[in-house]
C-alpha cells in the first residue's frame, strides 16, 4: 500500500527531479553566454588596448624625441654647431636604451638628413622627407607613420634640426598580447566566480529545496504528516514555495485514499476472516462425514467378504480367494488342497444349550481353526457348522493330512462355555488340485464328499477324495444335509 | 652645556663668520646652504667677513676682532664660520665654552686648527675630489696622463690638502700616476716660468693655491690674473677642486659644493637649536657629492672635442667670467 502511495507521489514529483538535468543546461548555456562575452570582451579589451599601447609608444616616443632635442639644444647652448657634437651617436642610444617601447633615436639636420643615430637604428631612415616633416610639424602633430619628430633650435628659436624617434613596433604588440593575456586570465577568472556564484545560488535556491522534497518522497513510507513537517516549513509565495504548496496538497490527498483505503481493507479482511471461519467449521463437519462414510463403507464392506459371526471369509470371498489362488497355482504348476470341515453333532449343541451357545462355540471353533493356518491361508465359515481350508503352494497331500490332523487335535480340547465344558469333533475332507478338480466348485464339491466319507467312516477323522467312493457319499450326502 | 636664554617669541641669534667674502659666490653658497639646512628656522642673522684673500692682515685681524666682540656682546645662539681662516681666528677663541659652532668648507684637519675635542664645535669638512677630478679630466682630454704637477701658494690651507691627495694617489692603483710634483712659486713671474717649463715634463697641471704669488708692484695677483694667463699661454690640460676655478678657464674640476656643506652644516645647527643636542653628540661630516663642471671656452682654446654625453651630464661654462 505504502509503495503504491510513494510510486503516485514520486510520479508526480519526478518533473521536479529533472530539474537537477535543467540545471546542468543552464550552466552549459551559462557558460557558453559567459564565454561569449568574455571572448567579446577580450576582443574589444584587445583592440583598445593594441590602441592604448600604440599611445603609450607614441607619448614616449614624443618624451624622448623632446629630450633629444632637448639635449641637442643644449649642446647648441653651448655654442656647439649641430654637426660638432662628439659622440652623439651615444647620445641618441642612450635615449632609447632603457625604453622597451622605443626602437632607435637620431637627429637629423633641417635638410632631413642623419647626422646622428642610435645603432639600433632600422627604425630611423637615412633621410626624411622634407615637405612631410614640415608638415607634420606646422601642423602640431609631431607624429609621422614610423617615427616622432621634435624640432632642436637654439636659444632665438631658429631651427637647428629634427629630433625623431621610432616607435617599438613589436614592443607594442608583445605589450599587447600580455595585456590581452591578462585580461583573458582575469575573463577566466570573473567566469570561474561567476558560475561558482552561480551554482551554489542554484545549489540553495533549487537543488536543496529539490533535494529536501526527494528525501520527503523517501520518507513518505512514515505513516503520518507529522512527520513531514519539513515540507509546511518551505512554503512559501515563490515558485519553490509553490512546488512545496502543490507536492503537500498532493501528499493531503494521497494520505486521505491511503486512509480510506485502508479502512476499507480493514473491513474486507473482516469479512473475510469471517468467511474462512465459516468454511474451516464447514471443512471439519465435512470431514467428519467423510469419515463416518468410510468407516461405514468399510464395515459394509467387511460385512460383504466375511462371515459376520466368527469374522472368517464368507462364501463368496472363499470363491473368489480360490478362484484368483487357482489361477496362480496353475500359472505356476502349484499344487493346492481344500479342507471341507464340518462339526459333529452340533445340531445337537444348538437343540440342547440354544443358538447362542452354538454361535458362541462357532466362534471358538473359527479362532482356533485360524490358529493352525498361516496368516495368508484362507479361512472361510460357508454354512452353520461349515468351515473350508484352501492351502495353496505346498505339497498338497502331505500338508493337508497334516493339516487334518492338527485341527482334529486342536478341537478335541472341551471349550468352556459359560461354565460349560463342551466337546466337539471335526469330520473332514480333502480334495487336492489338479487331481481332483481345477475349478472352485468342483473342488469344493470334492471335498464335500471326502468329509462325507469321513463322517461314514465314523466322524472326528479325515478323508481324502476318491473318485471310487464319491458316488456312493455323493448319494448320501443330500441326506445329511436335509 | 647650556645655551644662552632666549625666548620662544625671539627668533634665534646667529652669527656667521666667513673668512672671505660674503660676496663672493663660494661663501654665497654655503651661506645660502646653511640657511636652507635650517629649514625655516625663526633666525636673526648677522655677519662678519674677514676676506682674508683681499685684505690686509691688520683688516683681517679687526674684522676677526669684531666677530668675538659679537659672540660675547651680542650673544648668538649659535655661530655659523665658513672656511679655515676664521676658524683659527675666532672658533679656537671659543673652544669648550657655552655657545656652540657650527663650520663648513674647512680644509685643515680639526687637529690643525686646535679644534680636536672640542665639546661646543662640530661641521663639515671640505674634502676635495682628486680621484675624481682625474677622471674627469681623461675623459675630456684624448692624450695620456701620467705625469701631473700641482701649483699652491704658501696658504697652510694646502697643506692638508696636499696630504689627501697623496693619500688619494696612494689608494688608487687605477689612477695610474706616475709621478706629482709639486710647485710652489713664490711670484706671478716665477709661476709663469714653471707653467713653461712644466709644458716640457708633465702631462696635466693642478691649479691648487693661486692666490699669493707676490705681484710685480707688491701685494699678491689676483686669481683670475693668474688664471687667464694660464688659459691664453697653457697649452696643458689644467684642472682644479672649485667652480670658481672653472669660471676663470680652469678646463676641469669635479668640484667641492659650497651649497652641500653648508646644506649639511644649517641642518646640524638646527638640530643644536630645536633638538637640544650638543656639537658633542653630532659628529663632523666630510663633503662627499662632486659636481663635474667643464670650461668649454678652455677646452676650445685647448682644440679639444668633449663627448656629447660628457658635456650633457656636466656643468658646462661656455665662456670665460672675464667676457661676460
Amino acid at each position: 500500500m505504502i509503495s503504491l502511495t510513494r510510486r503516485d507521489f514520486l510520479k508526480g514529483g519526478w518533473s521536479l527531479l529533472s530539474t537537477l538535468r535543467i540545471h546542468r543546461r543552464l550552466n552549459l548555456l551559462s557558460l557558453m553566454f559567459s564565454a561569449m562575452v568574455a571572448l567579446f570582451i577580450i576582443a574589444g579589451g584587445g583592440a583598445i588596448h593594441y590602441r592604448l599601447h600604440q599611445e603609450h609608444g607614441a607619448s614616449h616616443a614624443r618624451l624622448a624625441a623632446a629630450e633629444l632635442a632637448g639635449k641637442a639644444g643644449q649642446l647648441l647652448r653651448m655654442g656647439l654647431s649641430l654637426t660638432d657634437f662628439l659622440a652623439f651617436d651615444e647620445v641618441c642610444e642612450g635615449t632609447t636604451a632603457n625604453n622597451p617601447l622605443l626602437l632607435s633615436a637620431a637627429v637629423y639636420d633641417t635638410q632631413c638628413r642623419l647626422l646622428y643615430g642610435s645603432e639600433a637604428g632600422d627604425g630611423v631612415p637615412p633621410e626624411l622627407p622634407c615637405g612631410e616633416v614640415i608638415r607634420t610639424l606646422q601642423e602640431g602633430k609631431g607624429t609621422m607613420e614610423q617615427v616622432v619628430l621634435h624640432a632642436i633650435t637654439g636659444t632665438d628659436n631658429t631651427l637647428f634640426g629634427f629630433a625623431a624617434v621610432s616607435v617599438n613596433r613589436g614592443a607594442i604588440l608583445r605589450n599587447t598580447l600580455r595585456s590581452v593575456f591578462r585580461l583573458a586570465a582575469a575573463g577566466i577568472l570573473m567566469l570561474a566566480g561567476v558560475l561558482i556564484i552561480q551554482n551554489r545560488l542554484f545549489r540553495r535556491i533549487v537543488e536543496e529545496p529539490l533535494a529536501e522534497l526527494v528525501r520527503t518522497a523517501d520518507s513518505i513510507g512514515s505513516l503520518s504528516m507529522a512527520q513531514i513537517a519539513s515540507l509546511r516549513a518551505k512554503k512559501g509565495p515563490d515558485d519553490i514555495g509553490r512546488v512545496y504548496g502543490a507536492l503537500e496538497q498532493l501528499l493531503s490527498r494521497i494520505f486521505e485514499a491511503r486512509a480510506e483505503l485502508l479502512k476499507q481493507n480493514e473491513n474486507l479482511e473482516s469479512v473475510v476472516r469471517m468467511r474462512t471461519e465459516q468454511l474451516e467449521e464447514s471443512n471439519a463437519l465435512l470431514a467428519k462425514d467423510i469419515e463416518r462414510r468410510k468407516a461405514l463403507e468399510r464395515e459394509l464392506r467387511s460385512m460383504a467378504n466375511k462371515d459376520p459371526l466368527t469374522g472368517l471369509l464368507n462364501r463368496r470371498s472363499l470363491d473368489i480367494r480360490l478362484d484368483r489362488l487357482l489361477s496362480e497355482a496353475g500359472i505356476q504348476k502349484q499344487e493346492l488342497a481344500v479342507l471341507y470341515i464340518d462339526l459333529d453333532f452340533f445340531k445337537t449343541i444348538n437343540d440342547t444349550l440354544g443358538h447362542e451357545t452354538g454361535d458362541r462355540l462357532l466362534v471358538l471353533v473359527a479362532g482356533r481353526l485360524r490358529a493352525q493356518v498361516r496368516k495368508s491361508d484362507p479361512v472361510a465359515r460357508i454354512g452353520g457348522d461349515e468351515f473350508i481350508i484352501v492351502l495353496p503352494g505346498l505339497p498338497a497331500a502331505p500338508f493337508a493330512s497334516r493339516l487334518a490332523e492338527k485341527i482334529i487335535l486342536a478341537l478335541s480340547e472341551t471349550f468352556n462355555i459359560d461354565g460349560n465344558d463342551l466337546g466337539i469333533s471335526p469330520s473332514i475332507g480333502i480334495s487336492l488340485f489338479p487331481g481332483d478338480g481345477r475349478d472352485p466348485k468342483s473342488l469344493l464339491k470334492n471335498a464335500d464328499l471326502a468329509m462325507y466319507m469321513a463322517k461314514s467312516r465314523g466322524r472326528n477323522t479325515y478323508c481324502f477324495f476318491s473318485p471310487e467312493t464319491s458316488g456312493e457319499e455323493d448319494r448320501r450326502r443330500p441326506a445329511k444335509r436335509n | 652645556m647650556a645655551l644662552p636664554a632666549f625666548s620662544a617669541a625671539a627668533p634665534f641669534r646667529i652669527l656667521i663668520v666667513n673668512s672671505y667674502s660674503s660676496d663672493w659666490i663660494w661663501v654665497r653658497e654655503q651661506t645660502d646652504g646653511f640657511k636652507a639646512g635650517l629649514g625655516g628656522v625663526d633666525a636673526e642673522f648677522r655677519t662678519v667677513d674677514m676676506d682674508v684673500k683681499n685684505q690686509t692682515d691688520e683688516s683681517v685681524g679687526a674684522a676677526a676682532q669684531r666677530a668675538r666682540e659679537l659672540i660675547e656682546g651680542w650673544g648668538p645662539h649659535l655661530v655659523f664660520v665658513t672656511d679655515d681662516a676664521a676658524q683659527a681666528e675666532v672658533t679656537v677663541h671659543f673652544v669648550n665654552g657655552p655657545i656652540p659652532f657650527v663650520f663648513s668648507g674647512v680644509n685643515k684637519t680639526p687637529g690643525d686648527l686646535g679644534l680636536s675635542g672640542a665639546p661646543n664645535v662640530t661641521g663639515v669638512f671640505e674634502r676635495e675630489h682628486f680621484a675624481g677630478t682625474l677622471r674627469l679630466l681623461r675623459e675630456i682630454w684624448p692624450g695620456e696622463i701620467r705625469r701631473i704637477a700641482v701649483v699652491t701658494d704658501d696658504d697652510p690651507t694646502w697643506k692638508g690638502v696636499r696630504q689627501r691627495i697623496g693619500e688619494s694617489v696612494a689608494a688608487c692603483e687605477d689612477l695610474g700616476l706616475e709621478s706629482v710634483e709639486w710647485i710652489q712659486p713664490e711670484s706671478f713671474e716665477e709661476f709663469k716660468t714653471v707653467m713653461s717649463r712644466l709644458e716640457q715634463t708633465v702631462d696635466a697641471v693642478g691649479l691648487l693655491g693661486i692666490f699669493r704669488f707676490a705681484a710685480d708692484g707688491g701685494g699678491f695677483t689676483d686669481y683670475e690674473t693668474v688664471l687667464r694667463w694660464v688659459t691664453e699661454n697653457s697649452s696643458l690640460p689644467d684642472f682644479s677642486f672649485w667652480d670658481t676655478r672653472v669660471e676663470r678657464g680652469t678646463l676641469c674640476a669635479l668640484t667641492v659644493s659650497g651649497t652641500e656643506q653648508g646644506l649639511a652644516a644649517g641642518r646640524m645647527a638646527r638640530r643644536i637649536l630645536l633638538e637640544k643636542i650638543p656639537p658633542s653628540d653630532i659628529p663632523p661630516e666630510a663633503s662627499s657629492k662632486g659636481r663635474p663642471m667643464i670650461s668649454l671656452a678652455r677646452a676650445k682654446k685647448l682644440g679639444i672635442r668633449i663627448r656629447s654625453g660628457l658635456l650633457l651630464g656636466s656643468t658646462v661654462l661656455s665662456g670665460f667670467s672675464w667676457d661676460q
